[in-house]
C-alpha cells in the first residue's frame, strides 16, 4: 500500500491548485555546529526560484562554528533578504524549539517554513509545496531522501530512510495518522497560534509530530509536499545510525505506541514467517519457496520507493535494504528496552504522550 | 431583565477524545445552529485502569501532554466563537474512572487547570472545588423519561453527591448529536453568569426533537433566533428549577 500511494503521490504532475501560491513566506533555520556539507546545503537556500521569502538563521550560542559560514553566505547573496539570530529562549526542554523561538516571534510573513540546515532543495521548492497548500491544509511536509551515503553507517541510513520511513509516511496517511517531518514544515504562524504557537511545542521532543496533530485538532490536513528534499548523509558510524534510530523509535513508541508495537509484523522476516506458516498449513504451500517469494516481491516494492524518491538504483542497496530487515527487530527489541533518548550528547527521558523530562547528565 | 431562553449544550466531545469533530467545527455546528452557549468537555480518563490506559493508548482521552494544547485551542476558539456566533464557550473537562463495578464520571465545567483523574471520589470532588471548577452530575440516562439518575453510575451511587447540579447531556460523540436534550438558560450569555445559572438550579431542559430553532421578530424590528415548540414560540419560557438528584436512598 505504501508502495503503491508513494509511487502515484511523487509519479504524478500537478498542476499549482494554491492561491497561497507566492505569498511571500519567511524560513526559519534553526543551526546547530558545522556538520560537512552545511554551506552547501544553506545556499540552495540562498537560489530559490521564489518571488518574496526572507531567510532566518539561528544558533544558540554566538560561539557556534556555522556562524562564519552563514555570514559569508549572507555576502556573498546580497540581494538575499537574509539575517542571523544569536541566542535562544528556553522555554522548555526541547533545544531546537528553543533555538525557533526567536526567529518564529520575529518572523515578517504569517507563511513560516521550518527548515532544518541539513537538508538541500530544489530551486523551485518553494513553489511546489506553497501550491499543495489549500484552505483545508494546515501544514505541508516532505518525504526526507538521504543522498550522498559512503559509509556503512550512511548506507544503512539511507535504507531506513529511503524505504521504511518513506513508505510508512503514506502508510499513516491512508489511516489519517500523518507524520510530520520538521526537516521540512510549511504553515501559516496565524493558524499556529490557534494552538499557542511554537512554545506550545517545546514540551515534546517530537514537535514536528505534535505540530501535525495540532493541526489535526483544529479540524485541518495535513499534506506531503509532491518533492522529496535531500539530506546529504554524514560519515556515520554503525554507532551513529543505530542511536539515532534508536531515538526516532522511542520518540514513535511515545506518541503511537499502537502502531510502534505492530511494526514487526509489517517488516520483512516476521510477515514472511507467518506467511509461510499460514500457507503451509492452509494451503500446502512450500514455506521454503512462500518465503522467497515474499521477500523477492518485497525487495521489489523497496527498490520501487528508492527509484521514485532517488531516480537510481545501485546494486549495492539490495544488501543494505536485507540488512535493514534483519536489523529492524533487534532495533524493535531495543526501542521497547527503554525510554531515554541521547540527542546531541544529552541524555533525556520521553514519557508517554512524547513529552521530555528536562535533561539529566550522565 | 431576563433575555429570551436560549439553548445550550454543556456536554460535548471533540476529537481530542471522542468526538467526532473537531473543537473548531463544535464551535461552528452549534453556532450556526443559533445555541447561546456550549461547554467543551473533553474525557480525561485516569491511568490506573485498563479502561483508562486503552483509552489513553487509542487517543481517547486527554492527557497530560495534550491537556494545555486543548486549553489554548479552547481559549482561541472561544474568542471566535464570541465574535462570530455571540455563542460563549466554556472550558470543561470529564473525569472519568471506570470499572464494571465502580465507575465515576465529573464533569468539570471551567476548568482551566489540569486535574489528575486518579483521585478518590470525594477527593475528585474536592479537588474540582478548590481549582474553582463546578461539578456537575452527568450522564443522566433514562433523561427522556423524567427519571434523571445520581451522578454516579446505577452501580455506584453516592450520596454526598446529591447536591451537585445537573444538566442536559445530548451524548455528543454520536451523529444525531444535535436533537437530544439541551440546557435552557435565560441568563445572560458568559461563562460567570451561566456557571453561576447552574449552581442555582437556574436551568431548564428541553427535547430538541420536538424543538425547532426559528426566526422570530424582536421588538427593535430584528430577527433573532428562537426556540419554537410545536408551534409555539418559547420566548416567555419561565426558568424551571433543575431537577433534583435522585440519591437513591
Amino acid at each position: 500500500m505504501g508502495t503503491f500511494r508513494l509511487g502515484r503521490h511523487f509519479g504524478s504532475t500537478r498542476a499549482p491548485e494554491s492561491a497561497v501560491e507566492r505569498q511571500p513566506l519567511s524560513i526559519l533555520k534553526p543551526v546547530k555546529g558545522s556538520e560537512p556539507g552545511l554551506r552547501e546545503n544553506l545556499t540552495t537556500f540562498f537560489s530559490l526560484d521564489y518571488p518574496s521569502y526572507e531567510l532566518i538563521f539561528s544558533l544558540a550560542e554566538e560561539s557556534d562554528p556555522a556562524r562564519p559560514i552563514i555570514e559569508d553566505l549572507m555576502r556573498e547573496f546580497p540581494s538575499i533578504d537574509a539575517r542571523l539570530i544569536l541566542g535562544d529562549v528556553k522555554i522548555g526542554p526541547n533545544p531546537k524549539v528553543n533555538n525557533l523561538i526567536r526567529p518564529y516571534r520575529q518572523a515578517k510573513y504569517d507563511w513560516i517554513l521550518i527548515s532544518d540546515s541539513n537538508v538541500r532543495v530544489e530551486r523551485d521548492y518553494l513553489r511546489k509545496k506553497t501550491a499543495e497548500f489549500t484552505p483545508e491544509v494546515g501544514i505541508v511536509t516532505a518525504v526526507v531522501v538521504g543522498v550522498d551515503d559512503e559509509t556503512f553507517g550512511a548506507h544503512l541510513e539511507a535504507a531506513f530512510l529511503n524505504t521504511f520511513y518513506a513508505r510508512w509516511m503514506f502508510i499513516a496517511a491512508a489511516f489519517r495518522q500523518d507524520c510530520v517531518v520538521g526537516k521540512s514544515m510549511l504553515f501559516r504562524k496565524s493558524t499556529a497560534e490557534r494552538f499557542g504557537g511554537m512554545s506550545q511545542l517545546g514540551r515534546f521532543l517530537a514537535e514536528d509530530y505534535m505540530a501535525g496533530q495540532a493541526m489535526k485538532l483544529l479540524g485541518l490536513k495535513v499534506k506531503i509536499a509532491p518533492l522529496p528534499i535531500r539530506q546529504p548523509l554524514p560519515q556515520y558510524a554503525f554507532q551513529d545510525f543505530w542511536r539515532r534510530h534508536l531515538r526516532w523509535g522511542r520518540i514513535r513508541k511515545a506518541q503511537a505506541p499502537l502502531p510502534v508495537f505492530f511494526e514487526p509484523w509489517i517488516s520483512l522476516i516476521p510477515s514472511g514467517s507467518l506467511g509461510a506458516f499460514a500457507f503451509a498449513t492452509v494451503a500446502a504451500v512450500d514455506p521454503v519457496w512462500f518465503f522467497v517469494c515474499h521477500s523477492l516481491i518485497w525487495l521489489a516494492c523497496d527498490l520501487s520507493v528508492i527509484k521514485n524518491l532517488k531516480k537510481t538504483l545501485k546494486p549495492h542497496l539490495i544488501f543494505y535494504c536485507l540488512a535493514r530487515e534483519v536489523l529492524s527487530l533487534p532495533m524493535w527489541i531495543h526501542v521497547w528496552s527503554g525510554n531515554s533518548v541521547n540527542w546531541r550528547g544529552q541524555k533525556m527521558r520521553v514519557r508517554t504522550g512524547g513529552l521530555l523530562d528536562l535533561p539529566t547528565h550522565g | 431583565m431576563k433575555e429570551m431562553p436560549w439553548l445550550a449544550d454543556l456536554h460535548t466531545y471533540s476529537t481530542f477524545s471522542i468526538g467526532k469533530l473537531s473543537i473548531p467545527q463544535l464551535v461552528d455546528a452549534y453556532g450556526r445552529r443559533g445555541f447561546g452557549a456550549i461547554a467543551i468537555t473533553d474525557l480525561f480518563y485516569e491511568r490506573g485502569s485498563l479502561s483508562g490506559r486503552s483509552a489513553r493508548l487509542l487517543n481517547r482521552s486527554l492527557t497530560e501532554a495534550t491537556f494545555p494544547l486543548y486549553m489554548e485551542i479552547l481559549r482561541s476558539e472561544a474568542r471566535r466563537a464570541w465574535y462570530q456566533y455571540s455563542m460563549v464557550v466554556i472550558p470543561g473537562f470529564e473525569i472519568a474512572r471506570g470499572s464494571r463495578r465502580s465507575s465515576v464520571h465529573l464533569l468539570c465545567l471551567g476548568g482551566r487547570e489540569f486535574a489528575p483523574a486518579d483521585l478518590s471520589k470525594t477527593d475528585l470532588i474536592q479537588s474540582a472545588s478548590d481549582h474553582g471548577l463546578l461539578a456537575v452530575a452527568t450522564n443522566p440516562r433514562s433523561f427522556k423519561s423524567r427519571k434523571p439518575h445520581g451522578p454516579w453510575s446505577e452501580n455506584d451511587r453516592a450520596p454526598a453527591s446529591s447536591e451537585l447540579p445537573l444538566i442536559a447531556s445530548s451524548q455528543p460523540e454520536k451523529r444525531a448529536w444535535i436533537s437530544g436534550w439541551k440546557t435552557v438558560l435565560t441568563c445572560e450569555r458568559s461563562e460567570h453568569a451561566i456557571l453561576s445559572a447552574i449552581r442555582e438550579r437556574n436551568v431548564g431542559f428541553q427535547d430538541t426533537m420536538e424543538v425547532k430553532l426559528d426566526l422570530f421578530p424582536r421588538a427593535d424590528g430584528g430577527h433573532g433566533l428562537g426556540l419554537r415548540h410545536r408551534g409555539r414560540l418559547l420566548g416567555d419560557l419561565p426558568a424551571r428549577p433543575a431537577l433534583r438528584l435522585d440519591t437513591g436512598s
